[in-house]
């Protein structure tokens, strides 16, 4: 070891550099505060290794983002604990380079000649915040597509700002030039800027206490050993709490794909809430102020606080009083905006449906994504289709299981309508809340087994033997029994096969077929035909006709849908 | 001395000459990245849902389904976006559902009077006009027009954050 040792050295003079790190004196000796430099480095590193084993298994476009960071995710082995450290890694060293920047501009260290060190800190901290915020996108969910989108807002209200906006988008609008974007600023640019600053950084604050050192001569430990042990400590302390973070979540979470025509609640990332906070209450002429001035004018203060600092040695005042500030309305604001969005009901709603369908996508997904991507295969998922067109066609007036309003429902409540036990509460209550009652049909069917108020002796009630029957045949198509009373006593007001109610004007529907899947499709197509409703459907009775608003394949699906959730019946 | 303005002066042209180089091999990539791109702006009329489907005076809102271009792909039938229709008779008046704040989809409010953007609580009567909330403006209306029964849109988008109404291309 000690041979190749030598045979290296000769060669490319390693240990010269690597003694010169070693035994480096410490300006002030070891301290804690010092390990922060040295752990930033650490996670670097992990987010470069961990980064680098990421990239094997993503692809950075529209249509394959999300659908490649869920296979990473959830189907392949430790896929999440990568995505989790990797994750995590990224906010401690947010976390940690704003935490070594405040406590740079406390003690004073950004006074000369160690501004240039501590510039480097400070924009080193911006382009670590710029690799969370570029990050972010790169799943392609909703959380990340509508947090970058409303952030690319506010970087337009900014003088430059529409051209600002279409560097970083490559046009006018969010896209796949975006995404492309977004990925080579996270994986090269932005890892390439920040090592930078870290040089740099440690270049200036080396040659201050080399200078230091020669001036005194005494009170300098070497790097070795007391500050490299307590380097070594901090470092393996964030490696446990990233580690712990890790395994305690899971991984990092994923939201529904993205979706540029959908209502989604957005909010950014927590370390960005107290800007979101910000911009809540600052309207009209202050708004450019609140978005984007004091966000601006907070890294301002820092950048200038070496000029702003008069004092020449000591802690630094201004420091203090800009830290306490920035700490206190960053935190501040950061707990008002989670506990009001945690007390907002609407809010809440929102969030839970986007929960679901993020579950969903999930779970789909784990089938495999089409090419076309994943909003095609959300699209193409016959039960979630068939949802979204009976929610946006049938649900402000129908109810079925947990679709619609019972309040506000003004047609029947679909489920077990077609069914045995449905029929014969039917044809003892037609005027139930449920059935009728709340309809412009109320009134129009007769119960068969009660005699109606203005009875004057001639009501025949419908035995239960018979009703059964009738409901027996109408639910299943069998028993001849059935099917002749309808002819007999039905046909009076419904149709029955095309006949009965002699002058064809009658509200009650055929009877023929009635539940079956043809039944329910014509119905849904148009009420008014002769197959169901007849043409009195559509004017009093306003149910509307879908006929030519959705394709006949929708049709066919939300009638198959809707039939079989209303009978308890597996879908599709 | 003549010896060191000679060494100066080589000095000044060789670092002009790094630079040069430097800039030759720079300027065309940034040149690449900064160039503008994307497409026309410009009417881009499409057909949504049937006038006798739009119930009177109840928003309703509608997604734009037409060819999607981003970048080199052509998606054909795909949702470029929504928009609220609101029927007065045989007339049709379309409002982007983009909240002219920072972009997100404005939905209606509870109650069905007016709109709410759900991301910093925006709001907008029934007439898109501005009532609270940050947003600059009020909702962004576009053209429309009865064909063959079908309500068209002139779908255009808009710059978001300004008191003026500017299109994006």
């Amino acid at each position: 070891m000690s041979r190749f040792g030598d045979y290296l050295d000769d060669r490319i003079g390693f240990r010269r550099r690597m003694q010169a790190m070693l035994e480096h004196p410490i300006a002030g000796g070891p301290s804690w505060a010092r390990s922060v430099g040295f752990t930033l480095v650490f996670l670097l590193i992990v987010l470069t290794a961990t980064g680098l084993a990421l990239m094997t298994t993503y692809a950075p476009t529209v249509e394959a983002a999300w659908a490649s960071v869920h296979f990473t995710t959830y189907l392949l082995p430790h896929g999440w604990l990568l995505r989790g450290l990797h994750r995590f890694a990224g906010e401690a060293m947010l976390v940690l380079a704003a935490a070594h920047v405040a406590m740079l501009a406390m003690g004073g260290a950004h006074r000369r000649p160690r501004e240039v060190g501590y510039l480097a800190a400070v924009f080193g901290t911006g382009a670590i915040a710029a690799e969370c915020i570029t990050g972010g996108l790169l799943p392609w969910d909703q959380q990340g597509y509508w947090a970058r989108r409303v952030e690319i807002g506010i970087m337009q209200m900014g003088p430059a700002g529409s051209d600002l906006a279409r560097l970083v988008q490559g046009g006018p609008e969010l896209g796949q030039l975006g995404l492309t974007r977004m990925f080579a600023a996270h994986v090269i640019v932005l890892p390439l800027v920040v090592a930078a600053l870290f040089r740099l950084r440690r270049r200036s604050e080396w040659t201050f206490a080399e200078k230091i050192a020669a001036r005194h001569n005494t009170g300098f430990e070497s790097y070795l050993p007391r500050q490299l042990a307590r380097d070594l400590a901090l470092a393996a302390s964030a490696a446990l709490l990233v580690g712990y973070m890790t395994n305690k979540v899971h991984g990092p979470s994923l939201d529904a794909p993205a979706d540029p025509a959908s209502d989604y609640p957005a909010r950014p990332e927590w370390y960005l809430m107290w800007l979101y906070e910000v911009r809540r209450h600052v309207h009209g002429p202050l708004e450019f102020w609140g978005t984007l001035g004091v966000p601006v004018l907070i890294g301002l203060v820092f950048v200038a606080l070496p000029w702003l600092d008069k004092k020449a040695h000591g802690a630094s005042v201004v420091g203090i009083v800009a830290v306490v500030l920035a700490a206190g309305a960053i935190g501040g604001l950061t707990y008002v905006s989670t506990e009001r969005d945690r007390h907002d009901a609407k809010f809440q709603k929102a969030r839970n449906e986007a929960n679901k369908r993020a579950t969903t996508a999930i779970t789909l997904a784990k089938k495999g994504v089409p090419p076309s991507g994943p909003l095609v295969m959300l699209r193409d998922d016959p039960e979630l289709h068939a949802r979204a067109l009976f929610t946006d066609k049938c649900a402000s007036c129908h109810v079925l299981g947990d679709m619609g309003d019972k309040k506000k429902a003004d047609a029947p409540v679909l489920d077990g309508w077609s069914t045995e036990a449905w029929i014969m509460s039917m044809l003892h209550d037609p005027d139930g809340d449920e059935r009728f009652g709340r309809t412009p049909y109320k009134g129009e069917m007769p119960s068969m087994d009660v005699a109606p108020k203005d009875d004057k002796g001639d009501f025949k009630p419908m035995s239960k033997e018979e009703m059964t029957s009738v409901a027996k045949f109408l639910a299943t198509g069998e028993g001849e029994g059935g099917e002749k009373i309808i002819k007999d006593r039905c046909t009076t007001c419904h149709l029955y096969k095309g006949e009965g109610d002699d002058n064809g004007e009658e509200t009650a529907p055929e009877l023929a077929g009635y539940g079956t899947l043809p039944w329910v499709r014509s119905q849904i197509a148009d009420p008014s035909t002769p197959a169901t409703y007849r043409k009195n459907a559509l004017g009093k009775h306003k149910m509307p006709k879908l006929d030519g608003e959705i394709s006949p394949a929708e049709i066919d699906l939300l009638a198959r849908f809707t039939l079989a959730k209303a009978k308890g019946l597996p879908f599709p | 001395m003549a010896n060191t303005d000679r060494r100066s002066l080589l000095k000044v042209v060789l670092a002009s000459g790094a630079a040069a180089l430097c800039a030759s091999a720079l300027a065309p990539p940034i040149a690449y990245v900064v160039a503008k791109r994307g497409g026309a702006s410009g009417e881009k009329w499409v057909r949504t849902v049937r006038l006798d489907q739009l119930p009177e005076g109840r928003p309703r809102k509608v997604k734009i389904v037409t060819d999607v271009h981003d970048a080199w792909k052509l998606d054909k039938d795909a949702e470029l976006g929504a928009v609220w229709l609101i029927r007065n008779g045989d007339k049709v008046r379309a409002l982007s559902v983009v909240c002219p704040h920072l972009g997100c989809s404005v939905g209606a409010s509870e109650g069905g009077k007016g709109f709410t953007c759900p991301c910093h609580d925006s709001s907008f009567t029934a007439d898109g006009k501005r009532q609270n909330g940050p947003s600059p403006r009020d909702m962004d209306p576009l053209e429309t027009r009865v064909t063959d029964g079908f309500v068209e849109v002139d779908f255009r988008r808009f710059r978001q954050g300004t008191p003026e109404r500017i299109e994006v291309g």
